[in-house]
């Protein structure tokens, strides 16, 4: 295995009963690249994400995350490992405030537990202080100034894919899982997005895998592309060689291939 | 706005604080006062004078506060963690039988028989918690009316500690902490009643659990319990142990529960299965309903309300001719008794809230004030 | 032998009652995702309705469970469509006519007259409330939660209790059915009339209620609802019909439960619906959405509880206790759940993520 490779997706076939989601499929994720996953609906990319989560267990295959193997580990370890991730349809807990949102995102850097909690003064108290101050950070690199106080249910779709957004950051990953960041959004929205996203792989070194739907934006962005059809890799490589591949304007344009 | 990470740093501190305003802080020394004046004055001032003449007596608001120590604990499971129980009452009763047992049996001094039911409640709740994690919704409603079950027919059937059917009594379990003695409370030469001395006792407790369930549910693990009833799945994927959360809220809020039982064992002096059965577990929903879920202040102000509830009734009925109940001061010819009508007047105020209000008293109260704090615009 | 097979057909008897209640619960669990409580209400209804009806004024018992079971029927419907509509405007309609009619009432005017101010008090109230959403309620949601309505049905069955013993008192009365201590003999096996009738009216009611599911077009729509309640909507399937219908299927059964319940020396009394609470782990174990389940479970919860009664003393067992019967279905339960924790039969749900 390559020293730089962060995470190694090899040969996982996942079957749930007689339908099959991921069929061998295999891609390497270089230290500090941002590596996206297109295909259309169905494809199976989101359980690519819940395979390497935990959410679901492959039969075959292996998920390496900086050479440890992450199937079999309950989601709550592979978060322990380092890996953050947004959902397709949003995770967020929607009665809480923003900051509580974020503050739960460092949940696993924070150590208060209920004793030390209900006791408040001391541990606990510095704690909240020193995090907040962290998500403060967070609040100014996505632009959320107006909307710390406010609980998330009641923010505009765009602005809560960007809180979710800094509620992975928050758990200082060294992988994040973006899944479908931009469903859903305007052009204008979709460009903060994309500005967010490249502000983070690159200033903040974060290595980013990116499942998306929207073409431009992953060929705008992306180091490196897989495009995946029927749960089945169809082809992997530079955005332009992706885009050019006859099978994936195939799976794209629904031509018989 | 020179120096504006300066001015955040402040905010920071502000925004962690209760009593974040005069108001507040005004209102916290108010309460202060009244809880130490209130039993001595109780009987004779005329504003509260007023409220012992219909019904809300120093007992009744005893009660009160022991309904909001459970109900604090439930809220907690409930509302903040979004684990539905029937089963609160059971855990209840397992610290009221723990009390009347090493109080009188075992002769354990006041400081060591408290912990000690403590102890009892977070172990029961520990082992039952781990049940929530595989099961959702209405099967964890169903699997916690059955505790009821099982906690009613132990309570019945272990006879040796819990006195059967019949009861067993808790006068002696002693309530001593150093020279004062609840029992016998007696302060600069003067006596007071059971029910004064009572009133400091179990408010006080209702003041210490309030506090630390509320440093709790603002901290990380209470983050995280709450996190785990909005969504369950992404809490653990970015990182929240639910196993251990789950347990965790079942096991403290049935330690907070059995706590409740205790001070409702000393307070009643005598117990038995009827106190900790269904009905009690739905008054305790009720309760959290009615003051608010996922508010600890809601809980206290439910559990005044609800516990104070019957004892009004009963005072009403006493003066006045209801149409339609039976003992009241227009004597026979009624259809339903008072007791009847208490429990209906409950089942309408549980269903007319949950409709008007879910977010309950504590609900209207945060209304009221974004009105006042909006007005003159009412949007 | 004789003991295990005569312990097996009395836990059948018990369990015919348990599937009853349980059907009652899965048709409405179905067809609007609560679990309603409110259901030992209706069995306490039905049950003194059959016994009002033939005992009170003489009709045949037959006739009575019949004309009982229509009654509890609407009733059951009448509840939902006040209570349970889950609108606002709908509700407080339904109680202020209520309320209305029973104040006149009671004051000394006559039905006719009180019934008329109770229906124009109840429309008046509903256009205020709607002025007042309209005012007030923009963007508010005055839909009840799902856990909400629950706990509404929890506050039905208790105005239930209170309400019935306050027509027919508290005590333990006789149904008056016409099987009293009859019993068929089958080599050494005591059949009564009563249990058997029992059995055969649970299976005649079960029978009806799956073809009705199965071949009508109300059954199809139930089912339908089930599933997708928006999806079913947007097919032109009323969702009020669904909801009312399944309610009057559960008031319906729920009579019959209850009648049977009741039969018997000294049987019928206001706390006649605890054994709805007896039922719940025969839900469990058959799976909230599952009618056929819900046979299945009610009738092995029955053997099992009837069994550890008949062998509890047997197997030096009194130590646990009287009663124990009814904890042990618990017990079963709580197993069972550990293995499988959406019952027997029950569909497991999907969590997306």
């Amino acid at each position: 295995m390559n020293s730089s490779t962060i995470l190694d997706f090899s040969q996982v076939t996942l079957r749930f009963g007689g339908v099959t989601a991921l069929e061998d499929v295999s891609f390497r994720v270089e230290s500090g690249e941002l590596f996206a996953i297109i295909g259309p609906n169905g494809a199976g990319k989101t359980s690519i994400f819940n395979c390497i989560n935990g959410v679901y267990k492959p039969q075959t295959g292996s998920v390496l995350f900086e050479g440890r193997e992450l199937i079999g580990e309950r989601p709550v370890n592979v978060a322990r490992q380092g890996v953050g991730r947004t959902f397709q349809n949003l995770g967020l807990f929607m009665n809480l405030d923003l900051i509580d949102n974020l503050l739960l995102g460092r949940h696993l850097q924070m150590k208060t537990g209920f004793f030390s909690g209900a006791l408040w003064w001391g541990r606990a108290k510095t704690e909240e202080l020193n995090n907040r101050q962290k998500i403060e950070t967070i609040i100014d690199l996505l632009e959320l100034q107006p909307y710390r106080y406010q609980p998330v249910g009641l923010l505009p779709y765009g602005i809560q894919k960007r809180v979710e957004l800094g509620r992975a950051l928050a758990m200082e990953p060294r992988i994040l899982l973006l899944d479908e960041p931009v469903a859903g959004m305007n052009l204008e929205e979709t460009e903060d997005m994309a500005r967010y996203i490249l502000e983070i792989n690159n200033e903040l070194g974060v290595s980013i895998l990116l499942v998306e739907h929207d073409m431009a934006m992953v060929m705008d962005i992306a180091d490196r592309v897989m495009a995946l059809d029927f749960g089945q890799t169809i082809a992997t490589g530079s955005p332009k060689d992706v885009q050019n591949n006859p099978r994936v304007i195939a799976a794209y344009l629904g031509e018989a291939s | 706005m020179s120096n504006p990470s300066k001015d955040l740093k402040v905010r920071y501190q502000q925004d962690l604080m209760l009593w974040r305003t005069p108001l507040l802080r005004v209102g916290l020394i108010s309460l202060l006062t009244i809880y130490i004046l209130s039993p001595i004055i109780w009987e004779t001032f005329p504003v509260t004078k007023f409220f012992d003449d219909v019904g809300l007596t120093l007992t009744t608001l005893n009660y009160a506060g022991v309904f909001a120590v459970g109900a604090i604990g439930l809220n907690l499971l409930t509302g903040y963690t979004g684990q539905v129980s029937l089963g609160h009452s059971v855990f209840v009763g397992a610290g009221a039988y723990f009390t009347a047992y090493a109080g009188s049996t075992w002769d354990l001094p006041f400081i060591v028989w408290l912990p000690g039911s403590l102890l009892v409640g977070f172990l029961i709740g520990f082992i039952v918690g781990p049940l929530a994690l595989r099961l959702r919704g209405n099967y964890l409603v169903v699997v916690t009316l059955g505790l009821v079950f099982l906690g009613d027919h132990i309570f019945r059937n272990w006879k040796s500690v819990t006195g059967g059917s019949t009861g067993v009594s808790v006068t002696g379990a002693s309530l001593k902490i150093g020279p004062i003695d609840f029992r016998n409370l007696e302060i600069f030469g003067r006596e007071f009643e059971k029910s004064q001395s009572f009133f400091w006792l179990i408010w006080g407790f209702v003041a210490i659990v309030a506090l630390l369930v509320k440093n709790i549910v603002r901290t990380r693990p209470g983050r995280a319990l709450q996190a785990v009833r909005d969504r369950d799945i992404a809490a653990e994927i970015i990182g929240v142990d639910l196993l251990h959360y789950k347990t965790m809220a079942f096991a403290i809020s049935s330690s907070i529960a059995a706590l409740a039982g205790a001070l409702f064992g000393v307070l009643q002096s005598f117990i038995s299965p009827i106190d900790f059965g269904l009905l009690v577990a739905i008054q305790y929903i009720a309760i959290i309903i009615l003051g608010g879920m996922g508010t600890i202040h809601g809980s206290i102000i439910g559990a005044f309300v609800l516990g104070s509830l019957p004892r009004f009734v009963e005072n009403i009925s006493r003066d006045y001719d209801l149409p339609g109940v039976s003992g009241d001061q227009g004597g026979i010819g009624g259809m339903i008794s008072i007791s009847s009508l208490n429990h209906i007047i409950y089942g309408i105020l549980i269903a007319a809230f949950l409709l008007l209000e879910p977010r309950g008293i504590a609900g209207i109260w945060m209304r009221v004030k974004t009105y006042f704090k909006t007005w003159p615009f009412s949007y | 032998m004789d003991q295990l097979l005569q312990g097996v057909f009395d836990g059948i008897a018990l369990g015919a009652r348990y599937s009853l209640i349980v059907l009652g619960f899965v048709v409405i669990y179905r067809a609007t995702g609560i679990i309603n409580f409110a259901q030992g209400g209706f069995l306490l209804i039905g049950a003194f309705l059959t016994y009002n009806f033939s005992q009170t004024w003489g009709w045949n018992f037959y006739l009575s469970l019949f004309l009982s079971m229509i009654v509890t029927s609407i009733i059951a419907v009448l509840i939902q469509l006040l209570l349970l509509h889950r609108s606002l405007k709908e509700i407080s309609a339904g109680v202020s006519c209520l309320l209305s009619w029973s104040i006149f009432f009671y004051n000394g005017n006559s039905h006719l007259v009180s019934l008329i101010t109770g229906v124009f008090v109840g429309v008046l109230v509903y256009f205020v409330v709607q002025r007042f959403e309209m005012r007030f309620g923009a963007g508010q949601s005055n839909e009840l939660p799902i856990f909400g309505s629950i706990i509404v049905t929890i506050g039905i069955l208790f105005v239930i209790k209170q309400v019935v013993p306050s027509i027919w008192g508290f005590a333990e009365i006789n149904m008056g059915d016409p099987w009293g201590f009859k019993i068929i003999k089958v080599g050494n096996l005591v059949l009564t009339h009563a249990k058997l009738w029992t059995i055969a009216l649970t299976a005649v009611a079960l029978l009806g209620f799956f073809l009705v599911n199965r071949y009508t077009k109300i059954g199809i729509a139930m089912r339908a609802a089930h599933f997708d309640h928006e999806a079913a909507f947007a097919q032109g399937i009323s969702l009020k019909v669904v909801f009312a219908t399944a309610f009057g299927i559960a008031g319906a059964v729920a009579a019959l439960a209850g009648t049977v319940t009741g039969v018997g020396i000294a049987q019928l009394t206001p706390n006649m619906d605890l054994i709805v609470f007896l039922a719940f782990p025969a839900m469990i174990l058959g799976g909230f959405d599952s009618p056929g389940g819900a046979v299945a479970g009610g009738i092995i919860v029955g053997i099992i509880q009837n069994l550890t009664k008949v062998y509890q003393p047997e197997w030096d067992l009194n130590w646990l206790g009287v009663g124990f019967d009814r904890v042990m279905v618990f017990i079963v339960m709580l197993i069972i759940l550990m293995i499988r924790p959406y019952g027997l039969f029950g569909t497991k749900e999907v969590h997306r993520v």
